[in-house]
């Protein structure tokens, strides 16, 4: 029971530095207050909605439907929009957050249109971002509207034109003006209907449940920062050959590091979570929190090891923790939702602790199961597993 | 110590090679149960690195440690069962109380519960220190903090106590509390490996004693065995208040000298309660061996008023560790 002993000893020498607990408690608390403060909506506030338009008609109707978002000025302001074939994936993007919305324009959409019946456009929308969600159904509504007109309008030429076989083209041009005019007739306008469907259930996303995700996470691998502190400064002080000349093995030794590391974060992560939910955060599923927290102060107990065997000083793992931490932090989306990185950079939080675990800790705050976030839970169990070997393998003792 | 005391330590060619130096080149010792063995060398002679071979902290290029029946190599967890060590670094947690940290270091070998309340009661007890045993270590003088370095080792009993320059850095009193606790446990039955720069404390406490520089052991024995090596060679020391050029060379091609070093003095290497250092100190200990001290003394006395050095003091002493070192290397130990 060495390593318990050494862990509890850790615990206590962290809590008893007021300095540490400064960086380690108070900072997150004071950012998360600061950052939601300022920010406000995200969604209003950084930049433009991402969005994802499948376009699956084959016909002149859906490329009519679908182009503005490429093209129009007012459209491409608002909308950040990508070229997507396969409306499943679409909606699992949206369901995840990554998109704040996906219009589906079906196969047969051209071709019932053209042929007098009516078709449907579907439009995914993320829960969490209902003002961004309720300006994209407004354009599909606002598109299928100029469609509907247009559909109406070509019909009726057809129907009056067709058998006078008339030369004057003037009196074609009254023929479907009349005929657009008749579009506008509200039973007319059904002829193409809008069908939301939110793509995942669960409530609003505040910025300040983003960030009491964001910074929580990023404020735990500073606590890595603090393991690898504790093992290189035991190393330095000669409390670690001093344990090494007593009847402890190294394993015993390293487990009782890293579980000291471990229930410093655990401990950070139930203030923080304390912290945030009486500021009116809602974490959701109880089972699913704690597993992602579980397994993202895995990760940083790994990456605490594995930063003692990367810096050989106390300085030099002050310079080695920062870079990695600010690096996983920017682009693992604890400054900036992932959703506003440009399409290429999106899948780079995937290389980072905070990817995962943002994007399990948003998912429970969206509704998610605990389920539903085991592959988030796997992935940095991973890279716990991935930072803890080469830590141990690479580790200076003497 | 008995008469038919058996090694209850012992170190068969050892070496220790860090890339091409060898910090430790084919030492040999026995130590004799229920002795105070002491290794007297200079800084950086390899006494740290013997101390981290036998205490299974480093493992040996080559050669044998047996402790208590165990080799090092074979049966490492047996070894550090029967050891104590005192680092020379105050290895404690300097946010934790004294109590918190002889707790701890008790757990590490393995003690728990009733026995691990008696045995910090004793340990601070012989440390001096009970009625502070709440204060956290941050709070103590450098004194204290290396009271309670040592008290951390001997909580488990150990059989061999391996201490590595206890007192380095600290006020005479602490010094004198420290060699006491020493003599103290050895009369209670612990064998001492005691490893220091200070010939005082080694003659003070040691039975026997190992001569180290360079990584090898250039004399071992009785302190009286040792002394005779030196035959009937007295030591002048000379206190000047700084030195001039060329006055050691004039000192060597006098008639009946054997030979010269400077040092600084030994209190020079003095601290104060908090164990930092004092002013800088530019006097100098000028040490000359000769046989024939009466005669060669004022020869010296002559020389250094030549050159005009400002003497503060002259002694001549009896054969001693240090004028062992300065006849077998040539240097003080404090070079």
């Amino acid at each position: 029971m060495r390593w318990l002993h050494v862990g509890i000893k850790d615990l206590t020498v962290t809590v008893r530095d007021r300095g540490s607990l400064a960086i380690l408690i108070a900072m997150p608390m004071i950012l998360i207050v600061i950052l939601s403060s300022a920010l406000g909506n995200l969604a209003s506030n950084l930049g433009k909605t991402p969005v994802a338009i499948i376009n699956l008609d084959q016909g002149r109707v859906g490329a009519q439907v679908t182009d503005g978002f490429f093209t129009d000025t007012q459209l491409t302001t608002l909308f950040l929009a990508q070229r997507m074939s396969d409306p499943i994936e679409a909606r699992a993007l949206v369901a995840k957050g990554d998109l704040a919305g996906a219009l589906v324009v079906p196969a047969d959409f051209s071709r019932r249109l053209n042929t007098g019946r009516s078709s449907k456009l579907t439009v995914y929308t993320d829960p969490g971002r209902q003002i961004a969600g309720t300006v994209f159904r407004s354009v599909a509504e606002s598109l299928s509207t100029r469609v509907s007109a247009a559909s109406i309008a070509a019909r009726t030429s057809a129907y009056y034109v067709a058998p006078l076989r008339v030369r004057d083209p003037g009196f074609v041009y009254g023929v479907i003006g009349k005929a657009v005019q008749s579009a506008s007739d509200t039973s007319a306008l059904s002829a193409v209907q809008v069908v939301e469907s939110t793509a995942a259930r669960g409530t609003e996303l505040s910025t300040l449940s983003y960030y009491a995700g964001a910074m929580s996470v990023m404020f735990l691998m500073f606590g890595a920062m603090f393991g690898a502190f504790s093992l290189v400064r035991e190393r330095d002080n000669w409390t670690l050959p001093r344990m090494l000349m007593s009847p402890g093995t190294r394993w015993e030794i390293l487990g009782g590091k890293m579980f000291g590391v471990f229930m410093v974060g655990g401990l950070q992560f139930l203030v923080l979570f304390a912290f945030t939910s009486a500021l009116g955060v809602r974490w959701g599923d109880p089972i699913a929190v704690g597993l992602i927290a579980v397994s993202t102060v895995a990760a940083a107990t790994g990456l605490a090891i594995f930063i003692a065997a990367v810096a050989k000083t106390v300085r030099a793992v002050s310079g080695v923790a920062q870079m990695l931490i600010q690096f996983m932090a920017a682009i693992g989306g604890s400054f900036f939702p992932v959703s506003q990185f440009p399409a290429w950079m999106q899948p780079l939080h995937y290389v980072s602790v905070n990817g995962w675990s943002i994007d399990g800790i948003l998912a429970t705050m969206r509704g998610a199961s605990a389920v539903e976030v085991l592959p988030n839970v796997a992935a940095l169990l991973v890279i716990a597993a991935v930072f803890f070997g080469i830590g141990a393998w690479r580790l200076r003792w003497e | 110590m008995s008469d038919v005391a058996q090694a209850i330590v012992t170190v068969t060619d050892l070496v220790k090679r860090f890339g091409d130096n060898a910090a430790v080149d084919g030492v040999s010792f026995d130590i004799l149960e229920g002795e105070v063995f002491g290794l007297l060398g200079p800084n950086g002679a390899g006494k740290t690195t013997v101390i981290s071979m036998i205490s299974c902290l480093l493992a040996p290029t080559s050669g044998e440690v047996i402790v208590d029946g165990a080799s090092v190599t074979k049966d490492p967890r047996k070894v550090k069962c029967a050891l104590g060590v005192v680092p020379q670094e105050i290895a404690l947690y300097p946010t934790l109380t004294a109590l918190e940290n002889l707790r701890f270091w008790g757990r590490m070998y393995g003690l728990g519960g009733r026995l691990l309340e008696d045995r910090v009661a004793e340990a601070l007890d012989t440390a001096g220190l009970a009625d502070r045993a709440r204060e956290r270590i941050e709070t103590y003088s450098g004194g204290m903090k290396r009271r309670i370095n040592i008290a951390a080792g001997i909580m488990h009993h150990p059989r061999v106590l391996l201490m590595d320059e206890p007192t380095v850095g600290i006020d005479p009193q602490s010094r004198n509390h420290i060699l006491e606790t020493v003599k103290e446990l050895n009369r209670r039955g612990m064998t001492v490996l005691y490893t220091s720069h200070y010939m005082e404390e080694v003659e003070f406490l040691c039975d026997r004693v190992g001569i180290i520089d360079h990584g090898k052991v250039i004399a071992l024995g009785a302190i009286d065995e040792l002394r005779r090596l030196v035959g009937d060679e007295n030591v002048i020391s000379v206190h000047l208040s700084e030195l001039s050029a060329g006055v050691l060379d004039a000192l060597r091609a006098l008639p009946e000298v054997d030979s010269v070093t400077a040092t600084a003095p030994a209190d020079a290497e003095e601290h104060d309660e908090d164990g930092a250092k004092p002013e800088a100190d530019e006097s100098v200990m000028v040490q000359v061996l000769s046989k024939d001290s009466g005669t060669v003394i004022a020869d010296v006395v002559s020389v250094l008023g030549r050159a005009g050095a400002k003497i503060l003091s002259v002694d001549v002493r009896e054969p001693n560790l240090e004028s062992v070192f300065l006849h077998l290397t040539g240097k003080s130990l404090r070079d």
